[in-house]
């Protein structure tokens, strides 16, 4: 069988007598540091000592080093070989995924093998459970780091130290949280009113995150060779989240500050997460003028197939998004009187939306679109963080309503004036339009 | 065969091609050259598949690479201008990479890498580094790279810049040998002495635009002559004007240059007729017209018609 060359390559410049030597040198002094000041145990010293050189060799150096896979191709100008070979897109996913952290793999392997045989729990299910989560995290943030790269190339193929410091930071964020099982507090999980254990509720956790940051990754590179992608995966993704954060709601009365006793919390869980996806995928997808022409010009023509592989993810999300808000009100008690501010926070809160996607256009359909996106963040900031303290500042609070989408004033005011703002953004946007077509 | 129809590709605020058509023969060595920004290697990045045009068809062998890219990548060759190498491998393990990601089978691995190396002259270079290569030898390396998969259609962008003249001679030969072994190649490049050395047909780009797109004379069935006067005469331009035998016409009132039969007797006609209508001829020769002055000839036409040809 022939091995996949881009895991072969990466043996090739990885792997080295000299490298796989060291290693456990390494590790094993300071494993063997800590058996000795743990009075020759091998027990709660090693374990922790183990679990933090996992942390630092998977985690942080192995995450830095899938994030860096792709971007030193580019830098070195060897990725448009790769892209012009007869390698399958799951051939390079796996192969940069797998094959760029090869060597931090070797050492955290060493790592886990130490802290399973020190492990402190008693139940031997258990470790082998944890030592699952904890490789599955590692995989979680170099498939995060790997595929946030992959969609900064989609917009701009260069790249600068500090965008790989935050793709390592978003892997760690992603995936930290679920190392948090070495500590093992024996926290329950109430999702869809069903108790689950922690250990098996973030075991099947980073699973399903785990495939879909490798699906997405998948995905990118075959962007990246000039394939097709539907919208399907996404769409699966997106319904995933929402039913993922709908169970942490499932029978309770309230999501966050936002208590909603006329609706089901779980279908506003849902909802909101939706909504989320949409300025995430804002920010991650490209703007530019061209791009978006080109797709204009597929829904003109009537090629809904190429529309839907060409269109933004965010503009693909609306629909899911206004599903989940109708559902939200027709699950509503109606015979709540609360009924109208949901109607109100849904409407509001759709409106408001569509402004803000308003403002991020109107930033990329500008001529200099260098620093579009962190123009709309200082937008973002102003309009739901400065903006509403200065008027809370000036006792004014009810003013806030034309940033926030309030729920405790008049459902017909919240919902005009983000009503308003989005017909004015919505002006702008098309007159720009306009103007840079014309042009 | 490659053929090219209605390209269009735009960048932020540019046309970098504006509705390019053109085919390439098989067999040919054919020069793309264009002043900076003409759209030179956007045009090689469309050919590669490794960029989407706004509109248009490009069909390599018949096979329509826009619709299946990956397919056409079996077909292709490409050689950027900036290209890379992995540094730290060496040039065996870099061939032998090239071959598995262009679907070789382990078997034939050692039998390519012979073949790359003999093309190329690496043998001796087998076990090095390709970050200790000199710059010459880092582009054949990466040259027998690009054809490690023994392409059909090999395009190479700016392929002999920064080399020196004798590595420059040794690309024209390879270039002709890979040709002789049936590749159609396209190569971009500013040195015009350097692409007339093997170059059979010459593709120019301005401003997005193909503006001529012939065989280069050395390849035409007919040859350039140079007619010059010892005085202004007007039977120069009537009688060369009318006649179908003759193209590529540059005429003045003392001096011509055109594309004319290989036949001495029809040579001697032509002579005879000029001399017969009084023109004063004092030089009638034949010209060997190289890159360098179709390319100025093609440019100033071009500019005195003020439109695309």
């Amino acid at each position: 069988m022939s091995v996949n060359p881009e895991f072969r390559r990466n043996l090739w410049l990885e792997i080295s007598p000299f490298r796989l030597i060291s290693m456990p040198v390494v590790l094993g002094a300071v494993i063997y540091l800590a058996y000795v000041t743990d009075d020759n145990q091998m027990a709660k010293g090693v374990s922790s000592v183990s679990a933090g050189l996992f942390f630092l060799i998977s985690m942080v150096w192995g995450t830095k080093l899938a994030s860096e896979s792709i971007m030193n191709e580019i830098r070195d100008h060897t990725w448009d070989g790769q892209r012009m070979s007869v390698i399958t897109p799951w051939q390079l996913t796996w192969g940069k995924l797998f094959g760029s952290t090869v060597y931090t793999w070797y050492g955290a392997l060493i790592c886990i093998c130490f802290f399973g045989l020190s492990a402190t729990v008693c139940n031997p299910g258990n470790i082998l459970k944890t030592m699952l989560v904890l490789m599955l995290s590692a995989v979680l943030a170099h498939a995060v780091s790997l595929l946030a790269s992959l969609m900064s190339i989609q917009k701009g193929r260069k790249f600068n130290k500090s965008q790989t410091a935050a793709m390592l930071i978003l892997g760690i964020v992603v995936a930290g949280p679920f190392m948090n099982i070495v500590f093992d507090s024996g926290t329950t999980f109430r999702w869809f009113s069903e108790n689950y254990s922690e250990i098996d509720f973030l075991l099947g956790s980073v699973l399903a995150y785990a495939f879909w940051a490798i699906a997405g990754v998948y995905r990118m590179i075959r962007l990246e060779l000039q394939m097709k992608n539907g919208p399907w995966l996404w769409f699966c993704f997106v319904l995933f989240m929402m039913l993922y954060g709908a169970g942490f709601f499932h029978g309770s009365q309230q999501v966050g500050s936002y208590a909603m006793p006329a609706s089901s919390p779980a279908f506003f869980a849902a909802y909101c997460i939706s909504l989320g996806a949409i300025y995430v995928m804002a920010f991650a997808e490209r703007k530019d003028l061209l791009s978006l022409q080109a797709v204009v010009r597929l829904g003109s023509a009537g090629n809904w197939r190429r529309f839907l592989e060409r269109a933004p993810r965010w503009i693909l999300t609306l629909p899911i998004t206004v599903s989940a808000g109708i559902a939200v009100l027709i699950t509503a008690d109606t015979a709540n009187s609360d009924a109208n501010r949901n109607i109100a926070f849904v409407v509001a809160s759709l409106l408001f939306m569509s402004r803000d996607m308003g403002i991020m256009l109107f930033c990329n359909l500008g001529k200099n679109t260098r620093r579009a996106d962190m123009l709309f963040v200082l937008y973002l900031v102003l309009l739901y963080g400065i903006f509403p303290a200065i008027l809370s500042a000036m006792k004014v609070d009810n003013a806030t309503l034309l940033f926030w989408p309030r729920v405790d004033l008049h459902p017909v005011l919240v919902c005009v004036a983000a009503l308003l703002e989005s017909l004015a953004m919505a002006t702008l946007v098309v007159l720009r339009w306009k103007k840079r077509i014309a042009e | 065969m490659i053929n090219v129809k209605n390209l269009i590709f735009d960048y932020p605020g540019t046309r970098a091609l504006d509705d390019v058509s053109f085919t390439i023969r098989e067999g040919s060595i054919t020069a793309l050259v264009g002043p900076n920004g003409a759209g030179k290697t956007t045009l090689l990045r469309c050919l590669a598949a490794l960029e989407e045009p706004v509109s248009g068809c490009i069909l390599m062998n018949g096979t329509d690479i826009l619709a299946d890219p990956r397919a056409t990548h079996r077909l292709i060759g490409y050689l950027s201008d900036f290209f890379g190498l992995y540094e730290d491998l060496t040039v065996r393990q870099c061939l032998r990479y090239a071959a598995m990601s262009h679907g070789i089978p382990d078997d034939r691995h050692e039998q390519v890498i012979a073949w790359c190396v003999e093309q190329l002259e690496l043998a001796d270079r087998l076990e090095m580094k390709a970050g200790s290569l000199s710059r010459g030898q880092r582009q054949r390396l990466a040259i027998a790279q690009a054809i490690v998969h023994e392409p059909k259609f090999l395009l190479l962008d700016e392929p002999a810049s920064g080399l020196d003249p004798e590595a420059r001679h040794s690309l024209a030969v390879l270039f002709r040998r890979l040709r002789d072994n049936g590749m159609t190649l396209l190569v971009s490049s500013h040195i015009l002495s350097e692409l007339e050395e093997y170059s059979t047909d010459m593709l120019v780009l301005r401003s997005g635009r193909i503006i001529e797109h012939a065989p280069l004379a050395g390849n035409r069935p007919g040859t350039f002559l140079e007619i010059k006067l010892a005085s202004p005469h007007g039977s120069l331009r009537d009688v060369l004007a009318v006649r179908d035998n003759v193209a590529d016409l540059c005429v003045s009132d003392d001096q011509a240059t055109f594309s004319f039969s290989i036949d001495p007797a029809e040579q001697y006609r032509l002579l005879k007729e000029l001399l017969d209508r009084g023109a004063p001829i004092c030089s009638f020769s034949e010209q060997r017209q190289n890159l360098q002055e179709a390319y100025l000839k093609t440019v100033k036409n071009e500019g005195m018609q003020g439109g695309v040809k």
